[in-house]
């Protein structure tokens, strides 16, 4: 028999250490703020972030509510590592009903008010209820106050911030919506960190923020975090930093979006909403490396980044033209550019800019731009309708104007702020056929015909067409070796064979990774970062002894419960579907021509290994395997299949009535 | 050997260097200050790490002309 880590004895065994498993509960109908001791075996069972969120929202049975109505519950929760010093430990989860898409909801986001959040002794927040007035909270270590918020309204979120910094002090940390969020657009995100702009961007949570009456949140903490193994923790550190800094060095340098070309080149862009297979000299013209030559004034980086891949620029054009203001990611110099076939890079940077002060999606707003786009190519929707806008491809003024009127919901942007699908419904015909959505959220610009086993991933992705719940095509161009976990079988780029079982151990452990608070550019560190060190971690962050077993196994536990709660709005097989462009058309020219993800082999495949029913549901074996009932007695139960004890998901009482062309 | 006042350190995190003479004025820490006389709850200016992160930072071979 092993002796058990000297450590681990020392501490009496298992006495968790760093996380205090204490939040907030805040009641913004009652005024009230309640401190909850949660059980500490929740961060060994699901690790944090939307683990332990996932885990709250199921027992309160949040999948039966309307999402803007105050009965849903938007909850702010740290990873296990957020605010240690883990390199790249800076991620929170924000987490609800999403409005946009009806199901489980959920954004992460870097930057430095997960470790602030951390300082005050608490691992998150959960707002419930209404606010009868605009409001903000105020959490200062363990006190939290309910503020008034009438002189922010309509405020964008940078000088949100920065109001709001003046008022408490520069080493507040504040989290705010701007007036897409107030408004209850569907794309809203919440923005953190003013100017250097970090975003809980995606499923709008930023519309349920806005919903509850709460414009902002401030914070800061100034406790110590206490560390079961300190000495050792920073030695690891020490030894991992430099390989992860080796193998990050474009990203240092030109940011996310210094990697555009070789996506292009990879056939993995997304060209005129989808429908192009290459566009070689567009690249070359918006990227990070043309940033970098021309609106670059600075670098960033989150708490405890040795990668730093934020950049700091200075707006070229628009209506705040020569201000600071946060640079384009990847994502968002595809959906400004190429998927709107837009070459003027000063463009993406201003619309990139429109988004983050209005609180918006930046890959929801640029993805329905390109659906409204081809719409209006196709006559479906006419000048008269966009209020006299010319939308074709390419045209700069429009994309920043279309962007505004979303950002403020006004005009033919409150159209299209309700997001692809819903717009598309009510279009109907060839506008649902160019809609490209799995579950009402829009794609993320990496497309599944260039990697197929992100075909799998994005279908089955729990909060839509995310990228980084699998971020397999990482994992397919050899970025992340998958020998670290486990995986050694052949398989080629456009192929099926083996694409499902690539699919769902990558989202077994970016689930864990997004638990912990990890960012994802982690695991550029191969080797050095893998889900072993990370388990090694755990030991020296808590003291609890864990394993690289048991890692992984919280990932599938934790994608499984949210696949439960999705089950209880009545998500199967049926909707775990690609959309037309993506799963019927492959493309004509590039690295992708000709390929089409066999979805029907890949889904079988997909849910034999999952365990699910050939329909799609989390089996009751399966459930016992997960550890809820065990450890816990949970009332956790896979009867996610029976058709459903909630109203259609999409049913969902908008506040206002919406546009109808 | 180098007095502390001309004594740099390295966050092993990010890379920021503190150097003695330049201090971390927007912290309200003014040059000169020693690292080693740096409060306890200091944190690197760039990532928000703790002191116990940063190490000597060792000069390079002095090239000469």
């Amino acid at each position: 028999m092993s002796k058990p880590p000297p450590a681990a004895k020392q501490e009496g065994g298992r006495r968790m250490r760093c996380i205090s498993a204490k939040v907030f509960d805040i009641d913004l109908t009652k005024g009230s703020i309640q401190e909850k001791q949660l059980p500490k075996e929740y961060w060994q069972l699901h690790l944090g972030g939307s683990g332990v969120a996932a885990r709250l929202l199921y027992d309160e049975g949040t999948y039966a509510v309307d999402p803007l109505g105050p009965e849903n519950i938007l909850v702010f929760m740290n990873g296990l590592f957020t605010g240690t010093p883990v390199p790249c430990g800076c991620k929170m989860a924000v987490c609800a009903k999403s409005p946009l898409t009806g199901i489980w909801g959920e954004a992460t986001v870097g930057g430095y008010f997960g470790a602030e959040l951390r300082k005050t002794g608490y691992e998150g927040f959960l707002v419930r209820g209404k606010a009868q007035r605009p409001s903000y909270l105020l959490i200062e270590n363990g006190q939290v106050s309910i503020r008034e918020a009438e002189d922010l309204l309509g405020l964008d979120t940078y000088k949100t911030s920065e109001l709001l910094k003046d008022r408490h002090g520069e080493k507040y940390e504040v989290a705010a919506i701007g007036p897409s969020g107030e408004k209850l657009v569907l794309l809203a995100g919440i923005m953190f960190g003013g100017s250097e702009t970090r975003a809980a961007g995606r499923t709008g949570l930023g519309a349920v923020m806005g919903s509850k009456n709460l414009k902002a949140v401030v914070i800061r903490g100034t406790n110590p975090v206490d560390l079961f193994d300190r000495p050792g923790l920073v030695q690891s550190i020490q030894e991992t930093v430099p390989v992860i800094k080796a193998n990050t060095k474009g990203l240092t340098d030109f940011g996310t979006a210094g990697g555009v070309m070789a996506v292009e080149a990879n056939g993995d862009l997304s060209i005129r909403n989808w429908s192009l297979g290459s566009w070689t000299e567009g690249a070359a013209k918006t990227n990070g490396q043309k940033i970098a030559e021309t609106v670059f004034v600075s670098h960033y980086g989150c708490f405890a980044c040795p990668i730093r891949c934020g950049k700091n620029v200075r707006v070229p054009v628009g209506p705040f033209k020569g201000q600071l203001a946060h640079g384009p990611e990847y994502e968002t110099t595809d959906g400004f550019g190429a998927n709107l076939l837009n070459e003027d890079l000063d463009v993406i940077v201003a619309a990139n800019d429109l988004c983050n002060r209005y609180g918006l999606d930046t890959i929801s707003t640029s993805g329905v731009i390109g659906w409204a786009m081809e719409c209006y190519e196709n006559g479906l929707i006419t000048k008269e309708e966009t209020g006299g806008i010319e939308i074709t491809w390419g045209n700069g003024e429009a994309i920043l104007k279309l962007t505004e009127l979303i950002g403020k919901r006004e005009g033919f942007g409150e159209f299209l702020g309700q997001g692809v699908k819903r717009a598309a419904e009510k279009l109907g015909g060839l506008a649902v056929e160019f809609a490209v959505h799995t579950k009402g959220l829009e794609y993320a610009f990496h497309d599944p015909r260039a990697f197929t086993s992100m075909a799998a991933n994005y279908a089955t992705a729990n909060r839509g067409a995310c990228h980084l719940e699998g971020l397999t095509y990482f994992a397919e161009q050899g970025a992340f070796p998958l020998s670290l976990v486990d995986f050694e079988k052949e398989f080629t780029r456009h192929g099926h064979e083996n694409k499902a079982e690539i699919a769902v151990i990558m989202q077994n452990f970016m689930e864990a990774m997004n638990n912990l608070g990890l960012c994802k550019f982690l695991i550029r560190g191969k080797d050095s970062t893998s889900p072993a060190i990370f388990a090694q971690w755990i030991h020296q962050v808590t003291g609890i002894p864990y394993s690289k077993a048991e890692l992984m196994k919280a990932g599938e536990r934790n994608f499984n419960l949210k696949r439960l709660f999705n089950g209880k709005i009545g998500i199967t097989r049926k909707d775990d579907a690609l959309p037309p462009r993506l799963g019927v058309h492959d493309k004509e020219s590039g690295a992708a021509k000709g390929s089409i993800p066999s979805m029907g082999k890949i889904l079988w495949d997909y849910y034999r290994i999952r365990g699910w029913t050939p329909e799609g549901i989390p089996g009751k074996k399966n459930c016992g395997s997960w550890g809820f009932r065990k450890a816990l007695g949970s009332s956790i139960t896979p009867e996610g299949g029976e058709r459903n004890d909630v109203p259609v998901a999409h049913e969902i009482r908008l506040h206002r009535v919406w546009l109808c062309l | 050997m180098m007095s502390p006042l001309h004594t740099k350190y390295v966050c092993t995190v990010c890379g920021y260097v503190y150097d003695p003479q330049v201090g971390d004025p927007k912290a309200g820490i003014l040059p000169p200050m020693p690292f080693s006389d740096l409060p306890e709850d200091w944190i690197c200016p760039e990532c928000g790490v703790g002191k116990d992160l940063f190490t000597l930072l060792t000069p390079g071979p002095r090239v000469t002309d």
